[in-house]
């Protein structure tokens, strides 16, 4: 099984010690690199290879959001999920637009802070305020798919894959379930999103960014 | 040995002596040297004006040089100081709204964290219970501290300006007091002023707010922010008891709010003005000069 390489970015030691012991404890999580502010944290970025970057908003000499921008632009570059303490919409929006495509308030539960970075993983983007109203208005601002376009996570995987052109039947494969359950899936996203070719499935994950990255071999 | 009381006056008093002692002096030697500067029975026109211009040439230099130059000095001390004294407020509140929001309100967040998901795990009913109530204790004090940070100086303020910092202002009044807040801050929406502007405005909104809801009596707020070329406008105004406005020409010790709205706009160049009528409410205008 392929593992997730999350790298932590937070200055609070407490706080990246709770995270790296919960990553760790996943089968499918490896922390592969941690780092105290933003500053160094290209080169290690560079070095360590992460799919995933968990980042503090709030770093002693800032330049959070500029990290995101920078790591855009780069090639290979690891999603990025914002962890923070600010629960106000202005913050998620810049951390949007900077290029985060997860953006989670310390507060959730620990389940949920482990399914929004499987999922953003898997090219999704995530909003959790720990407020579902605020959260609502997030993505009904940004005017992106994902938890509020009612796709559940095993659907929203199903579609990343089919939108990368994956027949059914290798869908099923990579998701270890039948191709007939992959085709009720399907037929599912279909009337929730209101898609009917193969063709509308690629275009519709190509349209919101939500194709999925290739396993990558352990 | 003078004290405290009679050194604060000696210089005052000391220049008073000077400029009385130079007046009697000059007009004395003016009168005494008159007849022989101008010629024998002069007109009384020409006496008069060589008698003030030379009086007028001796006080001039000496009253610029006691009166004008120590007063002009001690207007930029106090200016100064001020700017200092608010800059320096300022740090200190950022500082600590920053370390309670990220300190307290780090670990209260990592506690919410923990509860959450050690609830669902226990097995005995009234762990569960018991984790569900501490949660809500502890988002209750994390509420609580953001709130006192946001008092303090939202990080809104310096990361996003005066827009946000001010509407989530209006937000926390609505929350936690009865009295409807109008706000529109779309004026000033996506707009960065300098660091000393966004501070003073949001001080005087935030000022002028606390105090409608401490002593106005009002059941509503409106905040209106204009903005023009060279001028930010901002206006307060609430359906309270009033004030009588005399009150507020001055300062006055324990109205410290008040002039400190007055003195941070006019350190900026800027102006504050309070219109009230004893029971129909007041109207506090701060008009703060910025760049086109």
């Amino acid at each position: 099984m392929s593992q997730l390489r999350l790298m932590l970015i937070d200055d609070h030691h407490v706080v990246r010690a709770g995270l790296k012991a919960l990553f760790d404890r996943q089968p499918d999580m490896s922390v592969v690199a941690e780092a105290a502010s933003a500053r160094d944290a290209v080169t290690v970025v560079d070095s360590s290879r992460p799919d995933v970057l968990v980042l503090d908003l709030t770093l002693p000499g800032g330049g959070s959001l500029d990290l995101i921008r920078l790591l855009r632009v780069r090639e290979a570059s690891p999603r990025v999920v914002v962890l923070t303490m600010h629960d106000d919409p202005a913050y998620t929006r810049s951390a949007l637009m900077a290029g985060a495509v997860g953006y989670v308030v310390k507060t959730v539960g620990e389940q949920e802070l482990l399914d929004a970075v499987r999922a953003v993983a898997r090219g999704q983007v995530v909003i959790d305020l720990d407020d579902a109203s605020k959260t609502a208005a997030v993505y009904q601002q940004i005017g992106r798919p994902g938890a509020a376009s009612g796709l559940s996570d095993r659907e929203q995987e199903v579609l990343a894959l089919l939108g990368r052109g994956h027949s059914n039947l290798e869908v099923a494969e990579k998701l270890d379930i039948s191709p007939k359950t992959v085709a009720t899936y399907k037929a599912r996203i279909g009337d929730k999103l209101g898609l009917r070719t193969t063709a509308d499935f690629v275009k519709y994950a190509t349209d919101n960014g939500l194709q999925s990255s290739e396993p990558k071999s352990p | 040995m003078p004290g405290k009381h009679t050194s604060r006056w000696r210089e005052p008093l000391r220049v008073w002596l000077i400029v009385l002692g130079t007046v009697f002096t000059t007009e004395a030697a003016v009168m005494v040297a008159l007849p022989s500067l101008l010629p024998a029975e002069p007109p009384r026109t020409l006496e008069a004006a060589v008698d003030a211009i030379l009086l007028t040439l001796v006080i001039a230099p000496l009253l610029w040089w006691l009166l004008l130059r120590p007063l002009r000095e001690a207007n930029r001390l106090r200016a100064d100081f001020l700017n200092e004294l608010f800059t320096s407020i300022e740090a200190d509140r950022r500082q600590t709204a920053y370390d309670l929001h990220d300190g307290v309100g780090q670990s209260l967040t990592l506690l919410i964290s923990g509860l959450r998901s050690a609830g669902p795990t226990a097995t005995d009913p009234d762990v569960a219970r018991r984790c569900q109530e501490l949660k809500q204790l502890a988002k209750q004090a994390l509420t609580d501290v953001k709130r006192l940070a946001l008092g303090l100086r939202p990080s809104l303020l310096d990361d996003f300006g005066l827009a946000l910092a001010l509407d989530r202002v209006a937000i926390d009044v609505r929350e936690n007091h009865t009295i409807q807040v109008e706000i529109d801050t779309a004026a000033v929406a996506d707009r960065r002023f300098p660091g000393p502007v966004e501070t003073a405005a949001f001080r005087i909104v935030q000022e002028a707010l606390s105090n409608v809801v401490k002593h106005a009596k009002a059941t509503t707020a409106k905040v209106s922010i204009r903005l023009d070329a060279a001028t930010l406008e901002l206006e307060i105004g609430d359906d309270g008891i009033g004030m009588p406005v005399a009150l507020n020409r001055r300062y006055l010790p324990g109205h410290l709010g008040l002039t400190g709205m007055r003195e941070r706009a006019s350190l900026l160049g800027g102006s504050l003005d309070i219109d009230s009528i004893p029971g129909r409410g007041t109207r506090v205008i701060a008009r703060l000069p910025v760049e086109a």
